[in-house]
């Protein structure tokens, strides 16, 4: 059992490379449902350059690899543009963020389908600018079809934050490859499975924090709808979102 | 409908005409002050032209209800006021200001007209005050106001729930009092009470129809209930197929329709042959007066089936085919001498066998509306026409 568990000092460093993992989880995520609202929107825009524009760019955010975008952004853009390549935190959020935006757009885009046309006439008829409709109508009603897919998203670009390593972020898998590298060297060399599943560990754990969010939100968004007394139909319960 | 004037009869009963001239109703009572008006207004989807050249004038203070068959039109051109679809050609008014026809439309949100929908449309994620607070500009006393529709119609004890907490008509009356918290211009109800029970709708639109006079409220009621259109309305028009064919009193429309179609959509209506001379029609079941003093020669006289008399008697001309129990009435359909089928309501103690003979009277308490012969439009029959649900 104690072989599982490694040294304090090494737990300080994943500790340090957590900080990391969670730091570029939240700079992409911002940037992900920032892109997701504004494309979504522009998905339903009543201008077909608008739509189109919206169009291609949620084809091209799910369409790329994710690494392939990522090395893009942290060895292309900086030498094309002539940026500092210190900035490959940020360069690599902007990266996942991008990602997260063409599959969230798609999500958002068809919690707005789902709000029925009648809400819209209604807010228009009660002389709500669309800005208004969309902020008070459409956008609070569409939040609980947006949740659950969007907690599983989140989850996703967690796991796909693994892939800044490869561009030299100390991230947890990082710090996790160097520990096996560095044990090739070692005297008393802990097993790769081991270093592994603590790694495993640690982005199961992240996982069910973010799960537990979504999960609390759902749960005050639909606490509107449901009767104190009654329960609604299934249809109208969201699925919880769910680890893969 | 016993009581109505005659001079309000002879202004207003341009019966007797052919349907198809009827190309312009002009409305044949002057508002003098009309805060709504249509000029033209045509609505065309592809090859169907669902509101046709439509015009008219609702005053201040009015209720008018347009009422016509399903798809005849009505939803389209209430959202063509509502500025929620823009007609093809044509004009509107609100309250002085051209929302559409001169220049560039006027947006639904910048109209002064309020909108209770089929389905009452409240915002499911917010109170029933919130839902009444929206549409109230925010530099107003909110909360005075939404108190005040509130009470308006009688649900201020709500004003904490949610709309998935209210009754089929309360959510109706919470619409109703959302719409009117901003003080719209003009009123739009698109068949408000359609998804209700009977019962519960008959109580409705009592209340409703108090509610919009009570504020002051100009309104029009779009509906397919002839009962509703001739209950609640100040005045009713009657569209079919995109067109308006009448725009009068409830108890015009009712005694003395513009076309045959009216005649048979506001109520059942059947035709009796007659020759008329000086206002009277000699027919199979009498001599009776019509409203037209225009009219002569061969006539088709309407009849509607609460204004015939049926006494059993061996000799009379008339034979009983069958009878229907509706409660309080029994419809009894009638063969006459020239094969004429007549239906008469009768009081259901009144019972008349298949195959008896019966003395046929009309007794209507006032000129009927009568049609030259031979004029006959194909939408008119009574037979086809559609029955209200």
């Amino acid at each position: 059992m104690d072989q599982l568990i490694l040294s304090s000092d090494r737990y300080a460093r994943l500790w340090e490379g957590t900080q990391i993992t969670l730091g570029v989880l939240a700079a992409s995520f911002v940037l992900g449902v920032v892109l997701s609202l504004l494309f979504g929107v522009m998905r339903l825009s009543d201008r077909r350059f608008v739509r189109g524009f919206a169009l291609a760019y949620v084809e091209f955010a799910r369409g790329i690899s994710s690494i392939v975008l990522l090395f893009i952004m942290a060895y292309a853009v900086p030498i094309l543009f002539g940026l500092p390549q210190e900035n490959v935190f940020i360069l690599a959020s902007v990266a996942l963020g991008l990602n997260m935006g063409g599959y969230g757009a798609e999500i958002i885009r068809g919690a707005i389908e789902s709000v029925p046309k009648g809400q819209s006439e209604a807010s228009v008829a009660l002389n709500l600018t669309n800005m208004q409709r969309l902020r008070f109508i459409v956008l609070p009603q569409a939040m609980r079809v947006i949740l659950p897919p969007m907690g599983n998203l989140t989850i996703e670009i967690l796991k796909g934050t693994a892939l800044v390593s490869l561009v030299s972020l100390s991230d947890i898998a990082f710090r996790i490859d160097l520990f096996r590298t560095n044990a090739a060297l070692a005297e008393t060399r802990t097993p790769d499975w081991i270093l592994y599943l603590n790694a495993l560990v640690i982005y199961f754990v992240i996982a069910q924090i973010i799960n537990g969010i979504f999960r609390y939100f759902e749960r005050r968004t639909n606490a509107k709808y449901e009767s104190r007394n009654r329960p609604l139909p299934a249809s109208d319960v969201a699925p919880a979102g769910m680890v893969k | 409908m016993v009581d109505r004037p005659d001079q309000r009869t002879t202004a207003t009963a341009p019966t007797g005409h052919p349907v198809g001239m009827h190309e312009h109703p002009t409305d044949p009572i002057p508002t003098t002050d009309p805060i709504l008006q249509l000029d033209g207004v045509t609505r065309r989807y592809g090859s169907v032209v669902a509101v046709d050249d439509v015009s008219l004038q609702v005053g201040t203070g009015e209720l008018l209800v347009i009422v016509g068959p399903s798809g005849c039109g009505k939803t389209t051109l209430l959202q063509t006021i509502a500025g929620l679809t823009a007609p093809d050609a044509g004009r509107i008014t609100i309250a002085g200001e051209v929302v559409t026809g001169d220049g560039p439309m006027v947006p639904p949100e910048r109209r002064r007209v309020g909108v209770v929908f089929q389905d009452h449309a409240l915002f499911p994620h917010l109170t029933v005050a919130d839902n009444v607070e929206f549409g109230i500009a925010r530099d107003a006393d909110r909360a005075e106001r939404r108190r005040e529709v509130l009470d308006l119609v009688q649900l201020r004890h709500l004003a904490d729930r949610y709309p998935h907490e209210l009754s089929g008509g309360e959510k109706q009356r919470i619409a109703l009092a959302r719409a009117l918290a901003p003080r719209p211009a003009v009123m739009l109800l698109d068949e408000p009470f359609s998804s209700l029970d009977p019962n519960l709708r008959t109580a409705l639109r009592q209340q409703t129809a108090a509610v919009l006079r009570e504020s002051g409220t100009t309104a029009v009621f779009v509906t397919h209930d002839q009962v509703e259109a001739l209950s609640i309305g100040d005045r009713v028009a009657v569209l079919n197929a995109g067109r308006l064919e009448q725009v009068d009193r409830p108890h015009t429309v009712f005694d003395a329709p513009a076309s045959r179609f009216v005649a048979s959509f506001l109520g059942e209506a059947d035709m009796v042959a007659g020759v008329v001379v000086d206002g009277t029609a000699d027919t199979v079941v009498g001599r009776v007066g019509v409203i037209d003093p225009e009219l002569s020669g061969l006539a088709e006289v309407m009849v509607r089936p609460h204004e015939v008399v049926l006494d059993a008697d061996p000799e009379g001309l008339g034979t009983v085919l069958g009878s229907e129990f509706r409660g309080g009435l029994v419809q009894h359909r009638v063969r006459l001498a020239d094969g004429t089928v007549l239906r008469a309501d009768r009081r259901h103690s009144e019972q008349l066998a298949a195959g008896s003979r019966v003395r046929v009277t009309v007794d209507a308490g006032h000129p009927l509306a009568a049609f030259p012969a031979g004029d006959d439009v194909s939408s008119s029959s009574p037979d086809t026409a559609p029955t209200p649900t």
